[in-house]
């Protein structure tokens, strides 16, 4: 059962891994990078590794999109 | 099972440099290493990963509560996505900080030094 | 059962504590930032890198008479398993601490007027990678030696790009980050595929699990994802792009940092790994073609480098290739995996260490007077300009392998050493020391005349000349620097002592013995040749070549251009296109892999 839940969870994160890069403007990308960390968080907590989870829950579904919205919108603003 | 995580290691891993290396946006480029970082961590969790084992906390355990995963790896794969989150950080203020200066995100625009120079 | 030594040598505690004393003196100042005044954050930090500094000479003293092993936390190994982080301490490594303790000391000391305001940031960023450093050269832990590696790379980026000046193109630093942080990753895969093949990450237990087995695909491909992890740092090709990038931008005190330490350290980090987890699984013919796969990566890095060297105007860049171009004639010695060789690249490396520092700070007291000045002439400016160029060429006849410097002596011991390669290591440095030398005597006297091609204009922000007296703590850094270089090579029985820590280095048994508290192992010391009068009149051979090249080089302005059109292909690959640079490190990982393939199995 377990093994299941960790194949479908390694499958989603390579997919959702390839959609990051294949992602070329860096907005959509903030998104599409918050839900590989989501995938990320999710295999790592299949894969009994539940502290891991939390940290990548935080770092890659919250804290990266908002660092990376953050400087979009310093690159944006009209000088 | 295990082939299949490899399998996806390594996937992460070239497609996050191949995202790198035809990168057109220095941001874009920062999030695909990323993706390559984040194939370390998982190839370090896969390791410490034992079939069947339960997460490594030792309180309200039953009697025999059978083999868990690796702690040790686990620890390293933390200190790793840490590490991940303040370098992504620092290159993305780089690359605001090379925006402000000189008006592009472009790496194909950003050479250190000009082709045409004698 | 190894039995665990009950009382540890009085002195092991000093050994956390030169990395714990500027890691706590960098956390005071970056969060007071600027409650304190300025004097009082530059005193407190200088005091914090002396205070390393001085405890480092102090285990190195100790490690000379026996390794100072540490155990964090009294985490002894049991019944032959190490489960805690130790320190393992031997003459290299502490050498190395002491290194970059002085060069941390001087980078302070230079800022005080190199900088304005700086806040408390720069010198905790400073303290922090000097902490970092000593930990990489001291720990005895190979995921340590990945997070010191990430801690050293991570303050160098931010040193080079944050405190850039103001015209330098600043994706230099960009290009640096990403590449070492590239390198990062290729490490720390390498030390996760080590773990899971030996269940430990102790340098002393991986090694003894490898021991006396032929090494299987898994240890191949770790021991190649390591090496090239490690030389993408000290900058070997085809990993060497980021270096002339980042020295482009990095100001002179963090140049001096990355220059005298980052590249030591990547080799170091080779040499030790290679010491203590492969060199017992490796034997024989399989040593002899890594032997071959090394020292054909050296060979080509100091031709490279002393290439680019040649066909390079701007005086930072040029710098930089003459670092890589040296750190290619290192790494050919340490092919030879030969421990008095090794010795012999210790203090060509740390007599280096001193004078490229010298060199990157009296570049920039010349770099600054011509900020605030145009692009006149030097010659009558003032006092600190003629000493910033006495300074120069001087430590162009010292990185020549002069008698009287340190890196003379460690040539001299690389020679005597090499055995049947005796002629090609002879003839690589001799291209090498002849090539560099030359390029930067030549660029030297071009700025001296007035000639150089990287005119700055004047700016308004630099307004001091830097060109009077009032300039001690410009000018001493530099000129200690130097002097620190010549005091080395005349120390007694210089080569005697390096070979010894050479060999205790490369003792892989008593590595082993003393991190698991057993007996210490008498270290047999190899008999080193003696210097005569032959290597004399070939240094002295060197130097006259370099300046009579340099003399061609300035006087024929002709030969620039067909030196330049002849390089053209190679110049056009260091333009610093980080897509390029990022192709050219996967392909050199994968050659590695192969190489170390056919090598190893």
């Amino acid at each position: 059962m377990r093994d299941a839940v960790i194949a479908l969870a390694l499958v989603w994160v390579a997919a959702s891994g390839t959609a990051v890069v294949l992602t070329r403007d860096p907005l959509h990308q903030a998104f599409v990078a918050g839900f590989f960390g989501l995938c990320l968080a999710s295999l790592y907590l299949a894969m009994q590794a539940a502290d891991v989870a939390l940290s990548q829950l935080v770092v890659g579904a919250v804290a990266l999109p908002f660092v990376i919205l953050l400087s979009l919108a310093k690159v944006r603003k009209p000088e | 099972m295990t082939v299949l995580a490899f399998a996806v290691v390594v996937w992460l891993f070239v497609v996050g440099l191949y995202g790198m290396v035809t990168s057109r946006n220095l941001i874009h480029l920062v999030v695909c290493l990323s993706v390559a970082q984040s194939a370390t961590d998982l190839l370090l969790l896969e390791i410490g990963y034992v079939g069947h084992g339960h997460a490594p906390v030792f309180v309200d355990l039953p009697k025999h509560p059978g083999p868990t995963v690796d702690s040790i790896m686990q620890a390293l794969s933390l200190t790793d996505v840490v590490l991940g989150a303040a370098v992504s950080a620092l290159l993305l203020a780089l690359s605001v900080q090379v925006h402000k200066r000189t008006g592009t995100l472009d790496p194909d625009e950003l050479r250190t030094v000009e082709p045409n120079r004698s | 059962m190894i039995p665990a030594v009950a009382h540890p040598a009085p002195g092991t505690v000093l050994a956390p504590l030169a990395v714990a004393v500027p890691l706590a003196a960098a956390a005071v100042l970056a969060g007071a930032n600027q409650r304190i005044p300025a004097l009082w954050r530059d005193l407190l930090g200088s005091a914090a890198a002396a205070t390393a500094t001085v405890l480092a000479g102090v285990v190195l003293s100790q490690a000379a008479h026996r390794r100072v092993v540490y155990w964090f936390g009294g985490w002894r190994p049991v019944h032959g398993t190490v489960i805690g982080v130790d320190y393992a301490v031997d003459p290299m490594g502490g050498a190395l601490a002491v290194l970059a303790g002085v060069l941390a000391l001087a980078a302070l000391v230079y800022s005080r007027r190199f900088f304005g305001e700086t806040g408390g940031r720069y010198p905790a960023l400073v303290l922090v990678f000097t902490a970092a450093s000593i930990d990489f050269a001291w720990t005895g832990d190979l995921f340590n030696m990945f997070v010191a590696f990430e801690l050293v790379a991570v303050t160098g980026f931010i040193l080079t790009g944050f405190y850039a000046e103001e015209e330098a193109p600043l994706q230099g630093a960009i290009n640096f980050a990403v590449l070492n942080t590239v390198g990062g990753l290729v490490v720390l895969t390498g030390v996760a595929l080590l773990y899971g093949h030996t269940g430990t990450l102790n340098l002393a237990q991986m090694g003894q699990t490898l021991a006396g087995h032929r090494p299987g695909g898994l240890v191949v491909v770790a021991f190649a994802l390591l090496a090239s992890g490690f030389l993408v740092k000290a900058g070997s090709v085809p990993w060497h792009f980021w270096l002339p990038d980042a020295y482009g931008t990095a100001p002179a005190p963090a140049s001096i940092l990355i220059a005298g330490v980052t590249s030591e350290l990547g080799l170091f980090g080779l040499a030790r790994t290679w010491e203590t987890v492969f060199s017992g699984a490796v034997a024989g013919s399989a040593e002899q073609r890594i032997r071959l796969v090394l020292g054909a990566l050296g060979v080509l890095t100091a031709l490279v480098g002393t290439a680019m060297a040649l066909a390079e105007d701007h005086p930072r860049r040029l710098l930089a290739f003459v670092v890589i171009a040296h750190l290619g004639v290192y790494l050919l010695g340490f092919s030879l995996l030969r421990t008095a060789a090794l010795g012999g690249v210790a203090l060509l490396a740390a007599g280096d260490g001193f004078v490229k520092g010298a060199l990157f700070l009296a570049v920039g007291i010349i770099r600054r007077h011509r900020r605030a000045t145009g692009a006149r002439a030097l010659r009558g400016e003032g006092p600190a300009i003629t000493i910033a160029a006495g300074v120069i060429v001087l430590g162009v006849l010292c990185l020549s392998d002069l008698p009287p410097f340190s890196s003379s002596v460690g040539k001299d011991l690389l020679v005597a050493t090499a055995g049947s390669a005796g002629p090609l290591v002879e003839a690589v440095i001799a291209v090498t020391v002849v090539g560099s030398g030359a390029a930067i005597l030549a660029s030297a006297v071009q700025v001296w005349q007035g000639h150089a091609v990287d005119n700055p204009s004047p700016s308004e922000d630099a307004a001091e000349t830097a060109a009077g007296w009032g300039n001690v703590t410009l000018l001493a850094p530099p000129v200690v620097l130097l002097a620190a270089a010549l005091g080395l090579g005349l120390v007694p029985h210089l080569a005697d002592h390096a070979a010894s820590a050479a060999a205790s280095f490369a003792d892989r048994p008593g590595y082993h013995a003393a991190v698991y508290g057993a007996a210490r192992r008498a270290v047999a010391r190899p008999g080193t040749g003696g210097g005569g009068v032959e290597p004399l009149v070939i240094d002295g051979a060197e130097a006259a070549a370099s300046v009579l090249a340099a003399a061609a080089l300035v006087s024929r302005r002709r030969i620039a251009p067909v030196l330049g059109r002849g390089t053209g292909w190679l110049r056009d690959l260091h333009r610093g296109h980080l897509g390029d640079q990022l192709t050219w490190a996967v392909l050199g990982m994968a050659a590695m892999a192969a190489a170390s393939g056919l090598a190893l199995r």
